[in-house]
C-alpha cells in the first residue's frame, strides 16, 4: 500500500514537472528578412522591413486588418467635427512597457512631432495636421490645414505608432531610439545592426498577451542563405524567396511557401512628352497590348501575381473591379495598332530603362516584356541598371521613353496613385499636359464626400487606364517559407504582425 | 629604425588624405542620396527639406571644408540611413571584419605555404598535380559560389555546421574557408614557383656542395629568400580580403565592415563611405608598414634607408 503510494506521489510530481516545464517553456520565433531596419524612429524611416518589425512594437489608432479594413486599435471610435476637424475617443487603460499611460498627450507628442518636422522622411505623408487638440485625456482632435479625407489612412500606418510623452521629453529622440517604448505586443531588447533585431512579450498589453514569447527579426541578405536557414531550421519564417526558389521549399518535408498579395504593383512609366513615340496613344496601346501578363506571372513569378490595369488594389480607396485581374493581351491588334501609327515595317524604336535589383527577376521580366514588344514589331533597346543608377537617370530627366517600375500604396488610397500624373508634378518626367485631369485630382484629394470621392478616383482610373498613361503589369504577391510548425495567415501589407503568429508545438 | 617607420608613416598619412579626398568626390559627386530615401513621387517641397536637413543644400567645397574640419576631430558626419555618427557605426563592425580577414589570412598561410613547399619539392609528382591544379580551381572559385556550396554541403545536406551568422567559433569556419580560399591558391601557386626558382640558383648548389643536408638547404637558406615575394603578396592580400569581406558577409549574413559599406554606396551614404574607406586604407597602409619591417627580419640585406 505504502508503495503505492509513493509511486502515486512520484507519478503526480512528474506530471506536474511536464506541464510545469510546458508552461515555463518559451515559445521563439525567428523570422529572416532581407534588410535591416533603417532606424527605431518610426518618423524617418522609409522600409517597409522597417515598419514590418516596429508594427510589433509601437500601436497606431487604427489599425489595419490581414485583408486591409481598418479596425480600431488606440482609438475605439472617431467622428468628423467638420471638415477639419476629426474626433478621436482613445483607448484607456492601456499602458507602454515603461508603465506609462496612454493618453491624449501622447497622440499629441507623436503626431504633432512628424506634422511639424519637414526634414523627417515620414512628413510628407502627416503635413496635412496642423495640430492637436486635447479635449480631455482621452479625447483629442486632429486638426488639418486642408479638409483630408483620408487622415485615418495617415494615423494608421509606419510614423503614427504612438509615443509615450514623459519618457520622450525626458530622454529626446537620440535616447529613445537607444531603447524605444510603444504599446505594442512586445517590448524592445536588442538592436544588432546587420545583425538582428530582438522582442520579447509584452504581458500587459491591451489586447491580450500574445502567444509567442520572444521574437527575433534576422537580417540575412542572401535570398539563397535565408532558404538554407529555413531549411535547418535557423528561421521559422524566410521572407522575400525568389519564385524560382518555391519548388526547393515545398519539395522538402516540414517546409512550405505562401504567396500572399502585396499592396506593390509593377508598371512601365511612360513619357508622354512632344518628342518620344509614346506621345501616340496608339504606340502605348500597342506597348499594353503586346505583353501577355498571364505569361510572365506563370513563368518567371510562379504564379506569384494578379495581372492588373491600376494602382488602386483591393481594399483601396477607389478600388476599380473592372481594372483588376484583367489581362488585356492582344498582339494582332498591338501589330494593327503600329500599323495604324505609321510604322508599316516594323518600329519604332522604343529604349525600356529598369532596374535588375529591386525584385529577384525583375531581368528577367524586362527581357520577356523586350521580346514580346519585339514580337509585335517594336525595335527595342533594353536598358538595365542598378536602382541607383535608375533613380539619378531619373532625377536627371536622363531617361528613356517606357520606365519599369515597382510601387507600393501604403496610404491605401487612390491619391498617392494618381497624384504624380498632374502636369504641375511631373510635366519633364511624363508630360501629361491635362488641367482636366489636375483639376479633377485636386478636387478628389480634398473631398469629404467619400461616396462621390470613390467615383471620382474609379473614374481617374479607368482614364489612366484607357489612355495608357501609366502602363500597369501586375500585383505582386510576395513568397514567404515558412515552418510547418507556423500558424499564420500573411498579411497584405506585408507588416509581420507576430501577434496573430502561433506555433503548432507538435511539429 | 624608428626614422624609417615616422617616415613610412608620414607617407602613409599623405595617402590616406589623398584617399579620403579621392572618395569625398566620388560619392558627393555620385549624385542625391534624398532620390534613394523619398519615393520618386515624393513631393519636391519634402524632398528639398531633407536636403536641407542633411546639409546637403550647401556648396560643394563648403561641404569639403566642413569634411575636412570633421576629419580633425575624427568626425566624419552622420549616416543618413542610421543617424548615428558614420565612425561608430564602423568600429562597432570593425572586429567581426578584422577577425574574418585574419582568420582567412592565417589559414590560407597555414595551408598555402607547406602546400606550396611540397608542390615544388615533389615537382611533377600527384601531389604537385593536386596542389597546382587545387591552386587553379581555388582561384577560380567566386567567394559567392563557394561559399553558398558550402553552406549546401555542410550545413544543409550534412547538418554540421550553422548556415550564418558569427555568434560562436563554429559560425565562422564556413565564412573562413570561403575568404580564405582564394588566397591560399594564390600563395599556394607563388610558393611553388618562387621555390622552384630560387632551388635552382648558383648560392643553393654551393650549399649543397658543401654537403648541407637537403632539410638544412630548403629550410635555412632557399626557403628565406621564398619567402621575400610570397610577404609582399600576402600584404597586397589584406585589401582583396576587405572586398572578399563584402561578398562573404553578404552570404553568411555577418555584420561587418563589408556589408555596411556596400549598403552605403548603394544608397549613397557619404559619411558611412567615407569612414568605412578611411578605415580600411588605415589598415593597409599600417599593414604594408608591417610587411616592410619584416622583410628587413628576414632578409638582413635590406636595410632602413
Amino acid at each position: 500500500m505504502k508503495n503505492c503510494r509513493v509511486g502515486l506521489v512520484s507519478f503526480l510530481m512528474v506530471l506536474l514537472l511536464l506541464f510545469s516545464s510546458g508552461l515555463a517553456e518559451a515559445q521563439k520565433l525567428t523570422i529572416g528578412v532581407p534588410v535591416d531596419m533603417e532606424t527605431l524612429d518610426i518618423h524617418d524611416h522609409q522600409s517597409m522591413v522597417g515598419e514590418a518589425v516596429a508594427v510589433n512594437i509601437y500601436d497606431y489608432l487604427y489599425f489595419r486588418d490581414k485583408g486591409g479594413e481598418l479596425q480600431p486599435a488606440l482609438a475605439t471610435d472617431w467622428e468628423l467635427i467638420d471638415d477639419y476637424t476629426w474626433r478621436f475617443y482613445l483607448r484607456e487603460g492601456v499602458k507602454f512597457h515603461n508603465g506609462e499611460e496612454f493618453n491624449a498627450q501622447s497622440v499629441k507628442v507623436t503626431l504633432e512631432r512628424v506634422a511639424q518636422d519637414s526634414g523627417l522622411t515620414n512628413h510628407t505623408h502627416y503635413s496635412t495636421i496642423e495640430k492637436v487638440e486635447i479635449i480631455d485625456d482621452y479625447t483629442v482632435d486632429i486638426i488639418t490645414n486642408v479638409p483630408d479625407p483620408i487622415l485615418i489612412n495617415r494615423i494608421s500606418r509606419t510614423g503614427s505608432g504612438m509615443l509615450p510623452p514623459e519618457y520622450f521629453q525626458e530622454v529626446g529622440m537620440e535616447g529613445f531610439i537607444q531603447n524605444p517604448i510603444g504599446t505594442g505586443p512586445y517590448k524592445f531588447v536588442e538592436w544588432q545592426r546587420d545583425g538582428y533585431v530582438r522582442l520579447e512579450v509584452f504581458e500587459d498589453y491591451w489586447r491580450g498577451t500574445p502567444e509567442i514569447s520572444e521574437v527575433e527579426f534576422r537580417v540575412i541578405p542572401e535570398a539563397s542563405t535565408r532558404i538554407s536557414e529555413l531549411l535547418t531550421g535557423g528561421v521559422d519564417i524566410a521572407l522575400e524567396i525568389p519564385p524560382f526558389e518555391k519548388p526547393r521549399i515545398d519539395s522538402r518535408d516540414g517546409k512550405r511557401t505562401i504567396d500572399s498579395p502585396t499592396i506593390r504593383v509593377m508598371l512601365l512609366y511612360v513619357r508622354l512628352m512632344e518628342g518620344y513615340p509614346t506621345e501616340d496613344l496608339k504606340i502605348r496601346m500597342a506597348i499594353d497590348l503586346a505583353i501577355d501578363r498571364q505569361l510572365i506571372i506563370d513563368e518567371f513569378l510562379e504564379g506569384a501575381g494578379t495581372p492588373v490595369r491600376s494602382r488602386l488594389l483591393p481594399g483601396a480607396f477607389g478600388f476599380n473591379e473592372r481594372l483588376y485581374d484583367v489581362d488585356v493581351y492582344n498582339p494582332t491588334r498591338a501589330k494593327h495598332l503600329l500599323r495604324e501609327a505609321g510604322y508599316e515595317d516594323g518600329g519604332p524604336t522604343i529604349e525600356i530603362m529598369g532596374p535588375h535589383d529591386r525584385h529577384a527577376v525583375d531581368r528577367e521580366v524586362l527581357e520577356a516584356i523586350g521580346a514580346m514588344l519585339e514580337e509585335v514589331g517594336f525595335d527595342v533597346n533594353l536598358e538595365i541598371l542598378s536602382w541607383s543608377a535608375v533613380t539619378s537617370r531619373v532625377a536627371d530627366r536622363d531617361h528613356s521613353e517606357v520606365r519599369w517600375a515597382n510601387l507600393a500604396n501604403t496610404l491605401w488610397d487612390g491619391g498617392l496613385a494618381v497624384d504624380y500624373l498632374r502636369y504641375e508634378r511631373s510635366d519633364d518626367v511624363i508630360g501629361f499636359d491635362s488641367p482636366e485631369y489636375s483639376e479633377l485630382v485636386l478636387a478628389a484629394a480634398q473631398n469629404m464626400d467619400l461616396e462621390e470621392r470613390e467615383k471620382q478616383y474609379q473614374k481617374i482610373a479607368e482614364w489612366i487606364a484607357e489612355e495608357r498613361l501609366m502602363i500597369h503589369l501586375f500585383q505582386l504577391d510576395t513568397i514567404y517559407g515558412v515552418d510547418e510548425s507556423v500558424i499564420w495567415e500573411p498579411r497584405v501589407d506585408e507588416m509581420i504582425w507576430v501577434y496573430d503568429i502561433s506555433l503548432d508545438s507538435e511539429d | 629604425m624608428q626614422q624609417y617607420i615616422a617616415r613610412r608613416l608620414l607617407q602613409g598619412l599623405f595617402v590616406i588624405i589623398v584617399v579620403t579626398l579621392i572618395i569625398f568626390l566620388l560619392v558627393h559627386l555620385g549624385g542625391d542620396p534624398v532620390r534613394l530615401m523619398l519615393p520618386e513621387e515624393a513631393p519636391e517641397e519634402a524632398k528639398e527639406a531633407l536636403r536641407i536637413r542633411l546639409g546637403l543644400d550647401q556648396p560643394l567645397h563648403y561641404r569639403y571644408f566642413l569634411f575636412l574640419q570633421g576629419l580633425m576631430r575624427g568626425d566624419l558626419g552622420d549616416s543618413f540611413r542610421y543617424n548615428e555618427p558614420a565612425v561608430k557605426l564602423v568600429m562597432e563592425r570593425l572586429p567581426t571584419t578584422a577577425t574574418l580577414a585574419f582568420l582567412s589570412m592565417v589559414l590560407s598561410t597555414l595551408i598555402a605555404i607547406p602546400l606550396g613547399i611540397l608542390a615544388a619539392i615533389k615537382r611533377n609528382t600527384l601531389l604537385d598535380l593536386f596542389a597546382s591544379s587545387g591552386a587553379v580551381l581555388g582561384r577560380a572559385m567566386p567567394n559567392f559560389w563557394l561559399g553558398i556550396m558550402l553552406i549546401l554541403f555542410f550545413a544543409v545536406f550534412l547538418g554540421v555546421l550553422p548556415v550564418s551568422g558569427f555568434d560562436s567559433p563554429r559560425h565562422l569556419i564556413l565564412p573562413v574557408i570561403t575568404l580564405g580560399t582564394g588566397m591560399a591558391a594564390t600563395v599556394t601557386r607563388l610558393v611553388r614557383s618562387t621555390l622552384l626558382e630560387v632551388i635552382g640558383l648558383d648560392y643553393i648548389r654551393t650549399a649543397r656542395a658543401k654537403g648541407l643536408s637537403k632539410r638544412v638547404v630548403l629550410f635555412k637558406h632557399a626557403l628565406r629568400n621564398t619567402m621575400i615575394p610570397v610577404i609582399t603578396v600576402i600584404g597586397l592580400q589584406v585589401p582583396a580580403l576587405v572586398t572578399g569581406a563584402v561578398i562573404t558577409e553578404s552570404v553568411f549574413a555577418i555584420p561587418g565592415v563589408g556589408r555596411l559599406t556596400v549598403a552605403a554606396v548603394s544608397r549613397l551614404d557619404m559619411a558611412v563611405v567615407q569612414a568605412s574607406v578611411l578605415v580600411v586604407s588605415i589598415a593597409v597602409v599600417l599593414v604594408n608598414i608591417g610587411i616592410d619591417i619584416i622583410y628587413t627580419i628576414i632578409d638582413p640585406r635590406v636595410r632602413y634607408d
